[in-house]
């Protein structure tokens, strides 16, 4: 299931026309490019979101919870086509029910799912017609140990990715696959991978089907 | 105990004070949802026990408290406290 | 403009050769042209003088743009037959399954190419260079639809060669002209961003949006995408060795029309061929 998006290449001319019926759109990029994008600023977070920041004891990661905030905001405005800054995801916590934590929504766009995901000098974010999940992590990082991996997840799959000539990408890949099903919140949803090596990261997304 | 906090300390280098015993590790992005592999298998070595995954929720692993009291309640506490 | 009438032939219809490929008519083609004038305003608000691009491409050059690895099924090769096969054909034998020979050229698929090709090497100045062209381009593809989608078509470019910023600018104000225009010819078009299309088994897609998107493009209300403005970051200076003065590998932009597709937007918006003529004589004056 996994594609690569095409390499960078400036087209010039005139493309194909615009495609409808999309999934999911998905923006990728470094917690650097975000925080340098001139349509996004920090002040744009909410105070809950603010306060969750105060807890973080690492400045590099909270710059990328900062990135990912931000980058969700910009992927809904252009799904949306209103500016970023009149965008307010909020959260709720599918297990607990409270606010503040857990699955991010957009109020008052009951139809529209949103996700987002940070890592290590990275941010991604996810907006779609139904439930999505989005997740991204460093090309170089690997789940493991795999004794507590293959009870985490589907043995078959763990074991698949490990017997691949590299184990290791494979098994990332896996792992980002999971996540981004658990962070849709269902099982059946159509999951799309993919390396953006110029950041040097792996990305996936699960995504519901077409309306 | 204090292997966890070294281990902790490990993943989080350069912190400017000791993580406190009751401070939420998941909130202060010590540690995410694939730093949980190794920590499950860390404190499964500590306690000479196995983890049962489908007992367990993110509450247990929130602080070094909790931690300390769901997993280690067996191992010998005679480490300094942390924080 | 002429404004001399211009009506269809009477009684005849001018077929077309194949698929994508069409035979325009006397209103059609006035439209074209017309639209082609009134498009070029652009060049002349921006100091773009008027060229004339090559009329085939070199698959050396266009190799060296990596446009072969990306775009490996949009160009149409030029052969020809081998002197092997020219006697038999002199004597009537049948051309249609004779092997070509290739000639190590393509049809150009879009107008800026043959430009940036022929630019190699030069120095466009700390000012950087503005050129305007029209030329005819191929590209293959898997369906074509009336002139929405033709095999060779009309595309007029104008490009920007210099600063980073002066392809910013040239790539807003190209696309501040595309909506005045539009606006003058009663023209509803939609501005979004180029993506990148992914497309899982189930034929279900998801798009990747850039964070600074380097393209943008403007589509009629079926999603004709009629003109498009694009950046290329520093990519055809550093690969064709295109200097901006003091400024290292030029940065470049265009802004392109796919002009039957500009004359079939006209013809959705207002009705018929003439309608639509009648209106864009309306807004030239």
């Amino acid at each position: 299931m996994t594609r690569h998006p095409p390499p960078y290449l400036p087209q010039p001319g005139l493309p194909s026309s615009y495609e409808r019926g999309v999934t999911a759109s998905v923006l990728v990029a470094t917690t650097a490019e975000v925080l340098a994008h001139p349509e996004l600023d920090e002040g744009m977070l909410a105070p809950w979101e603010q306060r969750r920041l105060a807890h973080i004891r690492v400045p590099g990661r909270r710059d990328d919870v900062v990135a990912a905030r931000l980058l969700l905001r910009l992927c809904a405005a252009r799904v949306i086509g209103r500016p970023p800054q009149t965008v307010y995801p909020a959260q709720r916590c599918p297990g607990c029910g409270r606010d503040g934590h857990g699955r991010p929504y957009l109020p008052g766009r009951p139809g529209l799912g949103v996700s987002f995901s940070h890592a290590d000098g990275l941010a991604a974010a996810a907006v779609g017609p139904g439930p999505v999940g989005i997740d991204v992590e460093p090309l170089e990082r690997r789940p493991g140990p795999l004794t507590v991996l293959r009870r985490l997840l589907p043995e078959a799959e763990v074991d698949a990715a490990g017997a691949e000539p590299e184990p290791g990408p494979a098994l990332l890949r896996l792992w980002v696959r999971r996540e981004a099903l658990f962070k849709a919140g269902r099982d059946d949803a159509r999951l799309t991978g993919w390396t953006d090596h110029r950041r040097a990261a792996v990305v996936a997304l699960a995504s519901g089907a077409p309306r | 105990m204090q292997r966890v906090t070294a281990w902790l300390n490990e993943k989080n280098p350069g912190l400017d004070s000791p993580i406190g015993v009751e401070e939420d590790l998941i909130e202060a992005r010590l540690i995410d949802s694939m730093d949980f592999l190794e920590f499950i298998d860390l404190l499964e070595e500590i306690s000479g026990d196995s983890i049962d995954l489908q007992e367990v929720t993110i509450d247990d692993f929130r602080t070094l408290a909790r931690v300390r009291e769901r997993f280690l309640g067996s191992a010998v506490l005679a480490d300094a406290p942390a924080g | 403009m002429n404004t001399s009438s211009i009506t269809a032939l009477p009684g005849i219809e001018l077929k077309s050769p194949g698929a994508g490929l069409i035979t325009l008519d006397p209103v059609r083609t006035a439209l074209l042209r017309g639209l082609d004038e009134l498009l070029t305003g652009l060049a002349a608000r921006l100091a773009a003088p008027e060229v004339v691009g090559p009329p085939l491409l070199s698959v050396e050059g266009l190799a060296r743009l990596d446009f072969f690895r990306n775009f490996p099924h949009l160009g149409v090769s030029v052969g020809r037959f081998g002197s092997e096969a020219l006697d038999g054909l002199a004597s009537g034998g049948s051309p249609q399954d004779l092997p070509l020979q290739p000639t190590g050229h393509v049809l150009p698929s879009a107008t800026c190419y043959g430009l940036l090709l022929s630019l190699e090497g030069e120095d466009v100045g700390e000012d950087g260079l503005r050129l305007s062209a029209v030329g005819r381009c191929f590209r293959n593809e898997t369906h074509y639809d009336g002139l929405r989608r033709l095999w060779g078509f009309h595309m007029r470019e104008v490009i920007y060669l210099g600063t980073k910023d002066g392809a910013s600018e040239h790539q807003r104000r190209g696309g501040e002209y595309v909506e005045e225009v539009a606006g003058r010819l009663g023209l509803t078009l939609t501005r979004a961003a180029a993506d990148d299309p992914f497309y899982d088994n189930g034929g279900s897609r998801a798009r990747l949006m850039a964070l600074d998107p380097v393209k943008f493009e403007y589509s009629s209300p079926d999603g004709t995408a009629i003109a498009s403005v694009n950046r290329h970051r520093n990519f055809f200076g550093e690969r064709l060795g295109i200097r901006a003065g003091s400024h290292g590998p030029a940065y470049s932009s265009c802004v392109a029309f796919g002009m039957e597709r500009w004359v079939h937007a006209m013809i959705l918006a207002h009705g018929t061929a003439e309608q639509a003529l009648e209106r864009l004589r309306a807004a030239g004056s």
